[in-house]
């Protein structure tokens, strides 16, 4: 029997009008030079019109106000978001895939009607925070503090790195609410929304790459939240944090591919069209090898997403209706997101090099945005987890295997 | 036209077009096997349009006259905020001409109207659709406007914005009528409309031979009835055609009103 794996005609409508959306709508409207455009609300004028395409809600069910799809869309808008800016791409990763989904999937009924059908609408943002100064890879150190009081909750500590932080209405934050349990029991996801009193932005990070994505450090002093805003039950936040890291993984590997294709496209233009030595650069084989290494990388990283995005897309599904999840298909799904991440973003790495020496000089320069996606690459070995740490989940795995 | 205040319909034909590279064959024909059908950018635009009235309320019946791959162009319809589809199979074995597609669309038009408007694309991917809407306008006996921008409904007739070489028109046209799209933004599909096109709308499936279709002539009749007529064309280049339309004071005179 074959072995089908290929889109459904609802996807390729979805991938094809995303690029068309993207390249005629959204790509026009970005900075010819991101390096000074930064830090302010400068790209939330396009994530609006990006709202309005009913892409912020792709997972989520229609009933909800979503567009009642699943991962494998998210990855596909993912890919065609990256392709035309990876800033966005960050921005949209941010949001959907572990700013909205652990409300989704770990929410109750009133949670999902109150937070989550106004994001799927496209009526507001979201973001995950996670990360601490103190605490980055090693997200089970984590120093944020919630204490009971009453009926609410009162958070306080810093977040760092918080992608869409300072313009985000929703913000998914975890803290420690019983130091004696650790990361497995004494961690808590709160739902904290904008304006709330005691939460405050802090920094907006200058960085060298996804410059017009803002990266925030929020500050909680004694902020109170009713204890409805609890995600889940108490002490399972942690599970909420790995859990929507794996899909948001497995989405930065298909933001990865698609900034990767971009590349290729522009890199196989410019061999075609640039002439040295009486003939074009593609007539040289030592091009032609870097771009068939491109192309052969990519070629088997689009196979390898989707393949993860359909493992994590029935891993949710599971979640989402109160299904047990089977062990062996969380592993699977952890190992699957940590082996994409790691392939694709390296991949990425290895294309902007190639794309450099294949531009020259040109490659150099702000206007061919070679520049850009080279700066914007680097940081996709560190977030969602470090490109070592993933290998430490996938040499764990294959240890417990053969133990 | 519909009993006043009953809901606005529009009948939106569309056509489809070859999405992904097409070959030659060594027959000199065009491989198309495998080529994906897409909605062509001119329907979008025809969309575009028609939705204008949607936002007033009206009723969108997009038709496709199938000649392959028809369903996932006229989802793909549906996916631009069309309400109903009527696919037209067995339109591949008739001849596909001009005056046969019309014959096919009027009568969609008849057995499911009424409609206060149809709105279609100025063309298709090889050839002109303009033909096949001033035949159906034809047939109908409805005005038919070409390169319209804009549509509201306007009292008991329509208000519409339309691009000719001679200016930019705006004016009231009855209902029904026959709107031919100009240059517009072309729509674009929301992940919600997607989903709703492939999950939630369904699409009405008609045999081409239901309609009767009344075979038009053939093309190589219709070659063999034209008188052969021998005709050296001038070549106009686009100065000498300012110059002579402004000659005629049919355009302004440069900084001048006409």
């Amino acid at each position: 029997m074959a072995f089908e794996f290929a889109f459904t005609p609802e996807q390729r409508l979805l991938k094809r009008s995303a690029r068309q959306f993207m390249r005629s709508q959204i790509e026009p409207g970005l900075p010819d030079d991101d390096w000074s455009g930064h830090g302010g609300d400068s790209p939330l004028e396009l994530v609006k019109r990006m709202q309005h395409q009913g892409w912020f809600g792709i997972g989520i069910p229609r009933a909800l106000g979503g567009a009642g799809m699943g991962e494998v869309e998210y990855c596909i808008l993912m890919e065609e978001i990256s392709a035309v800016d990876s800033s966005l791409g960050t921005i949209f990763g941010a949001h959907s895939g572990i700013g909205l989904m652990p409300i989704y999937l770990f929410g109750n009924d009133d949670q999902r009607e109150r937070f989550v059908r106004p994001i799927a609408e496209g009526r507001h943002l979201a973001a995950f925070a996670l990360t601490e100064p103190t605490a980055g890879s090693d997200a089970a150190s984590i120093k944020t503090k919630a204490v009971r009081d009453g009926d609410d909750w009162l958070i306080s500590g810093t977040k760092i790195w918080c992608s869409n932080g300072n313009f985000a209405d929703t913000v998914v934050v975890f803290a420690v609410t019983d130091e004696t349990l650790g990361a497995h029991g004494g961690v808590t996801a709160f739902i904290v929304s904008k304006g709330t009193p005691g939460f405050t932005v802090g920094t907006i990070e200058d960085k060298m790459g996804i410059r017009q994505s803002n990266t925030a450090e929020l500050i909680f002093d004694n902020c109170r939240v009713p204890k409805q805003n609890v995600l889940g039950k108490v002490g399972e936040g942690f599970i909420a944090a790995l859990t929507a890291l794996d899909g948001g993984r497995v989405g930065l590997a298909a933001a990865c591919l698609g900034a990767c294709k971009r590349l290729l496209d522009d890199c196989v233009r410019r061999a075609k069209d640039r002439e040295r030595y009486g003939k074009p650069l593609g007539k040289n084989q030592s091009i032609q090898w870097m771009l068939a290494d491109m192309a052969t990388d990519i070629h088997l990283a689009e196979y390898a997403v989707y393949h993860a995005a359909t493992l994590t897309n029935e891993y949710y599904e599971k979640i989402a209706h109160g299904e047990p999840v089977p062990r062996a298909l969380r592993e699977k799904v952890s190992r699957a997101a940590a082996a994409v991440k790691i392939h694709c973003s390296e991949m990425t790495g290895r294309a902007g090099e190639r794309a450099i020496q294949i531009f020259g000089g040109d490659g150099l320069k702000m206007k061919y945005r070679i520049d850009r996606s080279f700066r914007d690459q680097v940081i996709t070995e560190i977030y969602e987890g470090t490109n070592e740490v993933q290998r430490l989940i996938i040499a764990r795995e294959l240890l417990q295997e053969g133990a | 036209m519909p009993p006043s205040g009953a809901r606005l319909r529009v009948l939106v034909p569309v056509t489809g077009a070859f999405h992904g590279k097409v070959r030659l064959k060594r027959n000199g024909l065009v491989d198309t096997e495998g080529v994906e059908r897409i909605l062509s950018r001119e329907s979008a635009q025809a969309l575009a349009l028609a939705k204008q009235l949607a936002a007033e309320g009206a009723e969108l019946v997009v038709v496709h006259v199938d000649k392959g791959g028809g369903e996932e162009v006229l989802r793909e319809a549906l996916a631009h905020g069309a309400d109903q589809g009527v696919l037209v199979e067995g339109a591949e074995k008739s001849e596909s001409d001009a005056s046969t597609r019309a014959t096919t669309i009027a009568e969609v038009y008849k057995q499911m109207g009424p409609f206060d408007a149809v709105i279609g694309p100025a063309r298709s991917e090889f050839a002109g659709f303009t033909g096949t809407l001033a035949a159906l306008a034809g047939q109908l006996e409805l005005p038919c406007l070409v390169g319209v921008s804009r549509v509201a409904v306007d009292g008991v007739g329509l208000r519409i914005a339309y691009q000719s070489l001679f200016g930019d028109y705006d004016l009231r046209v009855p209902r029904p009528s026959v709107l031919l799209v100009g240059d517009l933004e072309p729509s674009h599909p929301t992940a919600w409309g997607i989903h709703d096109a492939h999950r939630v709308k369904g699409i009405l499936r008609v045999k081409a031979d239901n309609y009767t279709v009344q075979k038009a002539l053939t093309k190589r009749q219709r070659i063999e009835n034209v008188p052969q007529e021998s005709r050296s064309l001038e070549s106009v280049d686009g100065a000498t055609l300012v110059r002579r339309l402004r000659s005629r004071s049919l355009i302004a005179e440069k900084g001048g009103s006409p």
